[in-house]
């Protein structure tokens, strides 16, 4: 084959096409130290271990929550962490058939030369941290790839350097047991408008297959982690069934049918304009090879954080938030969304400029 | 969008999908005046442009065929060709709801440096003669890329230069209303096993997929025409099941949903061995996003032309037997094909030439 078949292959594909069950998807709970910071300042919390362990225990043990999700993306501070009772999280995800998945990039440099592009980083003895995830428990991997749009931007140094570093994050993790996620993130920054981000995403996703398969990538054992195809930040809105259009016809395009799964991020989007996208992609009556769903972390998370505002006694109470919009998701990756689950909270933009995670 | 979308857009996507129907497929007839000469000479004919309207004629007014074919393709002087009656061929296609197509490239010629490899020739005045085409009935182009399997074969310079010719020819087809059949065939010489032709095929496709990307190339509006994936010519044959599984995985593992139909090449294999491996792939549980099809030359006319042997009282056995292998082939396309077919005389007989040129 031109695909690297090694000892993990059959285990890449069903683990694969597991987080690619229909009516499933993936929380993102993946924020760095640094990031979840940010969330918790924004909610008047101290960012101690024990508030983030107490974050992310109020997420794993949502009563039902688990039953919409397929993963969950970890830092690796919290893929050793434990619930109060002393249970450690990726037990209570696995007896609920969620698998657990590992960031195992190191975040963006600037590429010198360029119009403030970014490279990813994270290379250095990832083959053995990589085999450390695997025995704690992690099945899947995700690395973070980040393009921008501008006037002379993407260029190709920033495209060829991001396929180039997410196809041989993907090797190696295939390597070593883990799925990886292959996220070429497109920022939603700018003012151009959903044409060009197509055109965008459209180069960007065939460098990246162009790539993965220079480097012997077993397709079937990927997942694609991309952008809907929107407007820019600063450019009028359109309706989600025109995000769908462009999106899908994007995907059609350049994502074999060998990938089970796409799982999109979120960006800047409110929660309910992510769900609504989402479910508007899911109607689109064309043939989709692979299947569509959500790999969300704000959009997953907002309203449940401004709930809990770190207060214990909110906690049944932000559990709620958090499974109400684990169903909306689940069902937006059927078609069959039908609005209104939105609190106020679920509406509210999480768009911010020249995001870093 | 990343691609061009050219004025004729909606008819290219249009014509596209009516060619990957269901029970459809294409009769390759666009031999170049030299190679309809060995065909003849194989069968006593003397190659005259009358010989070679004849038996176009033949193929083209068979009764009952037409319906299972969505598309001809065929070479210049075919497109200006008339029946003995005086009804041009392209009318007689038209009028059987098949669409004309014209082979645009001009033949292979040697890359240097390289141990016989090839590329292809074709693109000065290109957009002029597919504005011709066009205008004289034509609705899709036909262009062969060339590849070999060896010790080092393909290189990488013959398969980029490759990928790169066949995305500049389809970016111009689809300028001037043409759909561009994408062919780029690895031939099956060689004692190399299945799992080499797969790992070759899909490094192949996956380098003229980013070059259509790269060229603006509106992928709804073209067609695919690969090999199957087999294993070489010297090599022991396989079961169709496993010929179908291999080639499926690797059109999976490079070919976007947006290509509405790929029309598979028959290279050396026997009328009969096509057909049964296009049916082996159409009854396989497995994702395929776009229609699989055939766009056969010799395994759809070796019997006919073994039964005509240029005598005008055979026409009817002739027409005959190709009317059986283009029933047998739509039947393959919708995975029913019982290998029922009455086998014409050489139906199973291999059509491997080496090196083949065309």
């Amino acid at each position: 084959m031109s695909a690297f078949v090694g000892k993990y292959a059959e285990e890449l594909i069903k683990n694969a096409k597991y987080i690619a069950t229909p009516g499933k998807g993936i929380l993102a709970a993946d924020e760095s130290t640094g990031t979840i910071g940010k969330r918790l300042s924004s909610i008047s919390v101290e960012n101690i271990e024990s508030n983030r362990q107490a974050l992310r225990e109020l997420l794993f043990t949502s009563p039902n929550a688990l039953t919409y999700l397929s993963g969950v993306i970890l830092f690796e501070e919290t893929l050793y962490q434990k619930t109060s009772d002393g249970k450690p999280f990726v037990e209570v995800l696995e007896e609920n058939n969620v698998i657990p998945g590992i960031k195992v990039d190191k975040g963006t440099v600037e590429i010198a030369g360029t119009n403030g592009e970014t490279t990813t980083q994270g290379f250095d003895s990832l083959g053995a941290r990589c085999q450390q995830y695997y025995k704690a428990g992690a099945r899947f991997a995700k690395w973070r790839a980040v393009l921008k749009i501008g006037p002379n931007e993407p260029s190709e140094l920033s495209i060829q350097q991001n396929a180039q570093g997410l196809a041989r994050y993907a090797i190696i993790c295939q390597e070593n047991g883990l799925v990886p996620i292959v996220e070429p993130e497109v920022l939603t920054d700018g003012s151009h408008d959903i044409q060009k981000c197509a055109a965008v995403t459209e180069t960007v996703l065939a460098a990246v297959y162009k790539a993965l398969n220079e480097h012997h990538v077993l397709l079937e054992g990927t997942l694609l982690k991309p952008n809907m195809v929107t407007p820019g930040s600063d450019s009028p809105k359109v309706a989600a069934e025109v995000i769908a259009q462009y999106t899908v016809t994007a995907l059609r395009r350049t994502v074999p049918p060998a990938v089970p799964g796409i799982v999109f991020l979120s960006g800047g989007q409110s929660e309910e304009e992510a769900t609504l996208n989402l479910d508007a992609m899911n109607k689109v009556e064309v043939l989709k090879p692979w299947t569509l769903s959500f790999s969300f972390g704000r959009a997953l998370q907002q309203s449940t954080l401004k709930t809990w505002a770190g207060k214990k006694e909110n906690v049944p109470k932000a559990q709620e938030a958090f499974l109400s919009r684990c169903k909306a998701n689940s069902e937006a990756t059927l078609g069959k969304y039908s609005g209104g689950s939105a609190g106020g909270l679920a509406s509210e933009s999480l768009f911010v400029k020249g995001y870093k995670y | 969008m990343s691609c061009f979308i050219s004025k004729y857009a909606d008819e290219l996507a249009k014509n596209a999908a009516y060619i990957g129907t269901p029970g459809k497929g294409i009769l390759a007839a666009d031999e170049s005046t030299g190679t309809i000469g060995k065909r003849l000479s194989s069968i006593n004919v003397e190659n005259i442009e009358e010989n070679r309207r004849a038996l176009r004629e033949l193929l083209f007014t068979a009764p009952g065929a037409l319906q299972y074919l969505s598309g001809v393709i065929l070479f210049e002087e075919t497109l200006y060709q008339k029946t003995a009656a005086g009804k041009p061929f392209v009318d007689v296609l038209k009028e059987g709801g098949v669409l004309p197509g014209i082979k645009v490239d001009k033949g292979t010629v040697e890359l240097n440096g390289t141990n016989g490899e090839t590329f292809t020739q074709g693109l000065d005045g290109l957009a002029q003669r597919c504005q011709k085409y066009y205008e004289a009935g034509a609705r899709f182009a036909k262009w062969r890329a060339v590849l070999k399997i060896s010790a080092n074969e393909p290189s990488e310079l013959a398969i980029q230069e490759n990928a790169n010719g066949l995305a500049m020819y389809a970016a111009i087809c689809q300028q001037c209303g043409l759909v561009p059949i994408v062919e780029p065939e690895i031939l099956v010489d060689g004692s190399h096993d299945i799992k080499k032709c797969a790992e070759v095929t899909e490094r192949v496709l996956a380098a003229c997929y980013k070059s259509l990307n790269d060229h603006h190339v509106m992928l709804e509006g073209t067609l695919l025409k690969p090999n199957m994936v087999t294993p070489g010519s010297e090599s022991p044959k396989v079961a169709p099941e496993v010929i179908a599984e291999y080639t499926v995985r690797a059109l999976q593992r490079t070919v976007p949903a947006a290509v509405p139909a790929i029309v598979f090449l028959s290279g050396g294999q026997s009328e009969e061995e096509a057909t049964l491996n296009l049916n082996a792939m159409n009854k396989l549980q497995t994702k395929k996003p776009w229609s699989l099809s055939f766009s056969f030359g010799r395994a759809l006319q070796q019997s006919t032309l073994k039964a005509w042997a240029g005598k005008e009282e055979n026409l009817k056995r002739a027409q005959d037997a190709l009317l059986v292998r283009c029933k047998a082939n739509s039947e393959a396309t919708l995975g029913t094909y019982k290998g029922d077919a009455k086998l014409g005389e050489g139906a199973a007989e291999s059509l491997h030439v080496s090196n083949y040129k065309y």
